[in-house]
């Protein structure tokens, strides 16, 4: 996928990743220096180092509480809190290693860069670099107090000064990256709508052809083969009919635009059953078994290409497979539904079908795969054609299986 | 291809905006283990392996900026495997150095150089895969570590060594991780939301559109279809002279609707740019998907709008060997400034990451790009 975040969204979400990342930092601090305090604790029994626990204990209840809710009251509260917890962590190790140079130790460092991990709130970069060396100044005076308190002495903590200096130029630079807007992005967002319109016009352009040649060619052709003399009243009617829609309505636009809100339609009152109808009258002997129920599950764009693709199967048998005879079976399953037209006939290979190769090319074949669903052809010369129409079926939920 | 769940290949432009970061990480990091290598001259029992370390950690640096350039995008796991490993190696060869001596895990820069390359590799490498290199590496330099406490001079338990060793590189290939991860789920779901405004854009111009494609039917029908139909309809007879009108009439329709139907969506773009159509015989630029063709239509637009494109020398060919089917574009650009580093750069990043085997050569004026997918 290449369609990137526009440009005016990019500081935002960066800035949540980058809290994000800074919590994670937070909590692996806080996890080691628990570990080391446990492991010191028991190779040091004679010391109480456990108390630390505590503090790192509700250190951590902070900082999931500041995960959750990135706001400047939490990342405030966070700090508070924090800072409360290294001075509570500065005592107890002074206490327990009296004398020492603790104030960079181990521990506390973790315990200084956790709160320096506070990520910050709001979006700009200023924002959050002063959150970061606010949590550091946090950190640094909680520590200085328990210095003075105990009497230890105070040393400048390396570890936490790195820590302040490389997020901070590290928000920089994030943040000067970003600023550099890409002039292709936009082009990607127009070439991917542009896409969409290109996809929807060609849908529309071969629903257009799938009709022009069940009318208009049909009609055409019919008149090429009656016999000369006077015009049918049948052939009229539909000539008449071609003139009227085609022209004078926005036949494209019904056909396109119907969505499927009449997800169900029943057997009898179904495009297919009118299909069958109309072949049966027109002379052909129609057979339809299987579960004809199943038909309720296409949704109406889908009931309806079903339809006409039979009704050019229907029509092929009539005139090409030298038999008045055709077999119409319908399977159901929960994805699919299935439409099986089946003739005795001639049979014939698909790619000995002529040139123009419209009619099961366009009103059969690209019809069904314009509805996501498949055709297939099993055909052997003299010995019949079966077309195996297949496509998704409706859920229960009433939309459509993609 | 198989896409791999990272930020440049969900938003190869955004990652292409974001490189200076991978070259101040790049510069940044032989810098820190320099100026903490002299810190700790000291401590160093053997310069020769301390030199080999720096040496490595070039090489580490190298090896990021080789493999986030756009020319060479996506960042393979075999590029990773190199960042990592020769990190590793770097500190390796550096606590080997100062095998004897080391006072203090706390001021190695090892683990912190480790930590780091993983950091650099967030936009670039699946966040899973940076968690587990940087669990697997933190276990190793921990592992390794406890070998070493014979030199340390702090009075503490070996485990609490191995944990400062290891907290770098836990720290930042898990920040590297969530920053990836939090980044990619918000463009996923900005995406979809992106998408449904796009289809519903679509959905919305579906009116115009069905109106313009069935003008352009109803003018084919106005030329011939509409006025025979009415004469017929009007006489009430059909002669023969009808018969053979209606045949010829009909099989005019049908070639323009067969050239119409058998027109794809790249062949349109084509025409818009260079005047005429691709050379697609098999129609195989139906089966790209829609992410593949986006990116192909941006690219040509974009050749297209150089102001030294001549649209008379466009030439687009598919063909398929098996299952592949390679894209073969020649465009002529006069222009004597190398046209792969300028505007149309972006681009050809894009097609990197949604097309395999991805060849451009510019040899003025000729820009020739070739690119392959496999066809489902």
């Amino acid at each position: 996928m290449s369609l990137g975040l526009p440009v005016h969204l990019v500081p935002h979400h960066v800035r949540r990743a980058y809290a994000k990342a800074a919590h994670i930092v937070a909590l692996v601090c806080i996890l080691t220096a628990v570990f080391a305090v446990i492991a010191i604790q028991s190779a040091q029994t004679d010391r109480i180092l456990w108390p630390i626990l505590i503090a790192f204990g509700v250190m951590l209840a902070a900082l999931w509480q500041l995960d959750r809710h990135r706001t400047p009251f939490y990342n405030a509260a966070y700090l508070a809190v924090g800072g409360a917890c290294v001075y509570w962590v500065s005592v107890v190790a002074m206490s327990e290693f009296p004398g020492a140079e603790l104030s960079d130790n181990f521990i506390l460092s973790m315990a200084k860069v956790a709160l320096i991990m506070v990520g910050g709130a709001g979006v700009r970069t200023i924002t959050g670099i002063a959150w970061t060396v606010g949590g550091g100044l946090v950190a640094g005076l909680a520590t200085f107090i328990a210095t003075e308190q105990t009497g230890s002495t105070f040393v400048i903590d390396g570890t936490a000064v790195a820590a302040v200096v490389l997020f901070s130029a590290l928000q920089v630079g994030l943040t000067l990256t970003r600023m550099r807007g890409p002039s292709a992005q936009p082009n990607l967002h127009r070439a991917a709508r542009d896409e969409q319109l290109s996809a929807m016009r060609y849908r529309i352009e071969v629903k257009a052809a799938a009709i022009m040649h069940d009318t208009v060619l049909n009609h055409l052709a019919a008149i090429a083969n009656a016999p000369a003399g006077e015009l049918q009243q049948s052939l009229r009617g539909q000539v008449d009919r071609d003139l009227e829609v085609l022209v004078g309505e926005e036949w494209l636009l019904d056909a396109d635009g119907a969505p499927d809100q009449q997800a169900h339609v029943d057997w009898r009152t179904s495009p297919l059953f009118k299909v069958v109808d109309e072949s049966r009258q027109l002379g052909l002997e129609v057979e339809v078994s299987g579960d004809l129920a199943a038909v309720s599950r296409l949704g109406v764009e889908r009931a309806t290409a079903v339809a006409l693709a039979t009704k050019q199967c229907l029509v092929n048998v009539s005139r090409h497979a030298g038999t008045d005879r055709a077999e119409l079976v319908v399977y159901g399953s929960d994805r699919e539904v299935s439409v099986m037209v089946i003739d005795t006939g001639k049979g014939f290979s698909e790619e000995e079908t002529g040139s123009d190769r419209l009619g099961l090319r366009q009103s059969v074949r690209r019809r069904i795969e314009n509805v996501g669903g498949s055709v297939q052809v099993w055909s052997t010369p003299g010995k019949g054609t079966s077309v195996m129409i297949r496509v998704p079926a409706v859920d229960r939920a009433g939309t459509q299986t993609p | 291809m198989s896409a791999e769940r990272t930020f440049q290949q969900l938003d190869p432009l955004g990652v292409l905006i974001g490189r200076p970061m991978t070259y101040l990480a790049a510069a940044g990091i032989p810098v820190y283990a320099s100026t903490m290598t002299w810190f700790n001259r000291f401590d160093i029992d053997f310069p020769l392996l301390a030199v080999a370390a720096l040496a490595v950690v070039a090489v580490t640096s190298a090896a990021l900026v080789y493999g986030s350039s756009p020319l060479r995008a996506p960042f393979t796991l075999r590029m990773h495997a190199l960042v990592s490993g020769a990190a590793a190696l770097a500190y390796v060869l550096s606590a080997l150095s100062m095998w004897r001596s080391n006072g203090y895990v706390r001021d190695d820069w090892g683990p912190l150089v480790i930590g780091l390359a993983l950091l650099s590799l967030s936009q670039y490498r699946p966040p899973k895969e940076i968690a587990s290199t940087g669990l697997a590496l933190a276990l190793f330099v921990g592992l390794f570590t406890l070998l070493q406490t014979h030199s340390f001079l702090t009075v503490t338990p070996d485990i609490v060594f191995a944990l400062v060793a290891m907290l770098p590189i836990l720290a930042l290939s898990l920040a590297s991780a969530a920053f990836g991860e939090h980044l990619i789920n918000d463009l996923v779901r900005w995406r979809r939301r992106a998408q449904e405004a796009v289809s519903s854009y679509a959905t919305q111009n579906t009116g115009w559109i069905a109106r313009s494609v069935q003008q352009d039917r109803v003018t084919i029908l106005n030329q011939e279809v509409v006025p025979f139909f009415a004469e017929v309809l009007q006489r009430g007879i059909i002669s023969d002279e009808d018969r053979q009108r209606a045949r010829r009439i009909s099989d005019a329709i049908r070639v323009i609707m067969v050239a119409e139907v058998d027109r794809t969506w790249l062949d349109s773009i084509v025409e818009q740019v260079a005047g005429h159509a691709s050379d697609d015989p098999n129609r195989l630029a139906v089966s790209m998907t829609m992410d593949q063709r986006t990116a192909t239509r941006a690219a040509i637009v974009a050749i297209a709008q150089h102001p030294a494109f001549s649209a008379r020398a466009f030439d687009l060919s598919i063909r398929a060997v098996d299952s592949v089917v390679t894209i073969s574009v020649r465009a002529t650009l006069e222009t004597g400034d190398n046209v792969l580093r300028g505007q149309i750069a972006p681009y050809l990043a894009v097609i990197r990451v949604v097309f395999s085997d991805v060849k451009v050569e510019f040899s003025s004026p000729t820009l020739a790009l070739r690119f392959s997918y496999e066809q489902r």
